[in-house]
């Protein structure tokens, strides 16, 4: 059993590497395969990152997460689970496991290294989701797609309306993009608090991200859903983000 | 001189009368003819008029039983003016002969008008102008006043132009209860109808497809407009719910109040609907993301392939042949 966000030792060319499963995905022909983060020991670190420092703590365990860019592998070279510990998530680690601290990463054609809580974190460092009650459930994930735009009511009148809309990533992109499938959330009346006006959007998806039961065409099913993706143009975008708007420099 | 011209200062007004109004009742009462409802639009003041000789003439309660203050929806209570509208009606013919020899007198009268005024003095000529009211000087010539009488002549035929009357040999011949203007009642309720409320092109265009539906039946048409509130209740909407938000200052009139109530729906009510429609389910995937070369959808993306919210986030391997639990398995640690 793998999770994404593992930490695991794959095949490659005939060597035992470390690496973290960060994607389960199917290829084109619907055959599995994982992304995998590389995870370099001190010998794989770039000549200019050595040094007697990293020499001694890479004895006592350390190895290095490199970011960009991802290795695609087969199911079949996968090896085995193996323990990894990020020093900021964890306190007390012990001694001679393997351990992260640092990330190395490439900019300007020049390998550098930040602190690895810098890095960007994978989804499964924040999300915890629970398991269905039972596991004959089947399990629906739906991809939530948020649009906020205003729109002014008349030709005439000054005063906008925001309008709210959610669209289902779930569906193709030929289907999306019908206007049947704009599924109109409510409209914020001009000037409006956006956040205030979410707020019941908001415990309801907190909900929803946990999981449910509910009856799907008749029978029971988990249904899980995230906000995927909040669409925006300029003013409104500027304004979820809390920054002021283009015109006000 | 002063008969001659006496003569015309009455003829002026005929004129324009022939021209323009056959509408105005007061000025054919004057001149002892029942000619009047014509042209509806030609003179602003005979619009009550006008309405009151459509719906005198319809006489349908069934349409008019709402709150409209026009005064003549009821028959009844206007009895003058019924009988005064039927007897236009019956008059029509008369009037149509009335008509002619009117235009006939006019033109004839018209153009021995002008060969008079042509043939008349100067004197006469800045008196005529005087009592027209037009702006001439005293010292104007004849031709001048020639150009004002073009003039004239053209601004009355373009108003003459705007609204295009039906020539009297054109109206259809037809007959029945509402000759010479509509074939039957439907015609003539569903014309007043739709000049009365404004009806839109679109609107007008739906009524007719209910209408000329085989499974139509007037019987079923329901009369009371609130029965349709009830029969919303019915029907699968989604309930909405309300919440007072806040408004920001900026930018608001002054009198307007710091909060405002919003609604919206439940976003679980939505889910739950797209999940239970067949015909959205079987568009939507529901799997791990997918590698793809070319990137169209949302499941080629990073965060769908590597978020446990959308993607698959567990699989279990056996010797590299994959048994593919999709997320539903229960693991102890």
């Amino acid at each position: 059993m793998y999770r994404s966000g593992d930490f695991i030792y794959y095949q490659d060319n005939g060597q035992k590497k470390l690496g973290r499963l960060r994607a389960i995905l199917k290829n084109d022909n619907g055959h599995y395969q994982l992304r995998i983060q590389k995870i370099l020991n001190y010998i794989d670190l770039p000549g200019n990152l050595k040094g007697l420092s990293r020499q001694h703590r890479s004895t006592t365990g350390e190895v290095w997460l490199q970011d960009e860019s991802f290795l695609t592998i087969m199911t079949s070279q996968i090896l085995e689970k193996v323990t990894i510990m990020m020093t900021f998530q964890h306190q007390n680690i012990p001694k001679d496991s393997l351990r992260i601290s640092e990330v190395i990463y490439k900019c300007n054609n020049h390998w550098r290294v930040r602190d690895v809580k810098l890095s960007y974190l994978h989804p499964c460092d924040y999300i915890s989701i629970r398991n269905p009650p039972s596991s004959s459930l089947p399990v629906y994930k739906l991809f939530l797609d948020l649009y906020y735009d205003d729109f002014g009511t008349f030709r005439n009148v000054y005063h906008s309306l925001g309008g709210v809309y959610i669209q289902f990533g779930n569906m193709p992109n030929y289907q999306r993009k019908l206007i049947k499938n704009h599924f109109v959330l409510g409209f914020i009346p001009f000037g409006g608090n956006f956040n205030e006006f979410m707020a019941p959007f908001v415990s309801e998806i907190k909900d929803f991200e946990k999981g449910k039961v509910m009856t799907v065409q008749g029978q029971d099913a988990w249904v899980i859903s995230g906000l995927g993706v909040v669409t925006a143009d300029l003013p409104q975008g500027n304004d979820l983000a809390g920054v002021l708007r283009y015109s006000s420099i | 001189m002063r008969r001659r011209y006496s003569h015309i200062k009455p003829i002026k007004p005929i004129r324009i009368r022939n021209r323009f109004s056959y509408s105005n009742p007061n000025e054919t009462t004057e001149s002892d003819e029942r000619v009047a409802i014509r042209s509806p639009v030609r003179s602003p003041d005979n619009d009550n008029d006008d309405m009151d000789f459509r719906y005198d003439v319809l006489s349908f309660q069934d349409i008019n039983d709402d709150d409209n203050a026009y005064e003549s929806i009821n028959p009844q209570q206007d009895n003058d003016e019924m009988i005064f509208s039927q007897d236009d009606i019956n008059s029509s013919d008369t009037e149509e002969e009335e008509e002619s020899d009117y235009e006939y007198n006019s033109e004839e009268e018209e153009e021995s008008d002008n060969e008079y005024n042509s043939e008349e003095e100067e004197e006469d000529d800045n008196e005529n102008n005087d009592k027209e009211e037009e702006e001439g000087n005293n010292d104007e010539e004849k031709e001048e006043r020639n150009n004002d009488e073009e003039e004239r002549n053209d601004e009355e035929e373009e108003i003459y132009q705007i609204v295009e009357a039906l020539n009297e040999d054109k109206i259809p011949s037809c007959n029945g209860e509402f000759a010479p203007y509509f074939n039957n009642y439907t015609t003539t309720a569903l014309f007043c109808w739709f000049q009365k409320h404004n009806v839109s092109t679109k609107a007008y265009e739906d009524l007719v497809d209910i209408i000329h539906n085989p499974q139509f039946e007037p019987t079923h048409v329901v009369k009371n407009i609130r029965r349709f509130q009830s029969w919303r209740k019915r029907l699968p909407l989604l309930p909405i719910i309300t919440k007072s938000i806040k408004i920001l200052p900026k930018k608001t009139p002054s009198t307007s109040r710091g909060s405002k109530l919003s609604y919206q729906f439940s976003i679980s009510e939505i889910i739950w609907r797209v999940l239970n429609n067949p015909m959205l389910m079987k568009h939507m995937y529901f799997g791990p993301g997918i590698d793809s070369e070319k990137k169209s959808e949302f499941w080629h993306g990073n965060l769908w392939g590597e978020s446990p919210l959308f993607g698959q986030h567990e699989i279990l391997l056996s010797e590299g042949n994959e048994i593919i639990y999709f997320d539903n398995t229960i693991m102890i640690y």
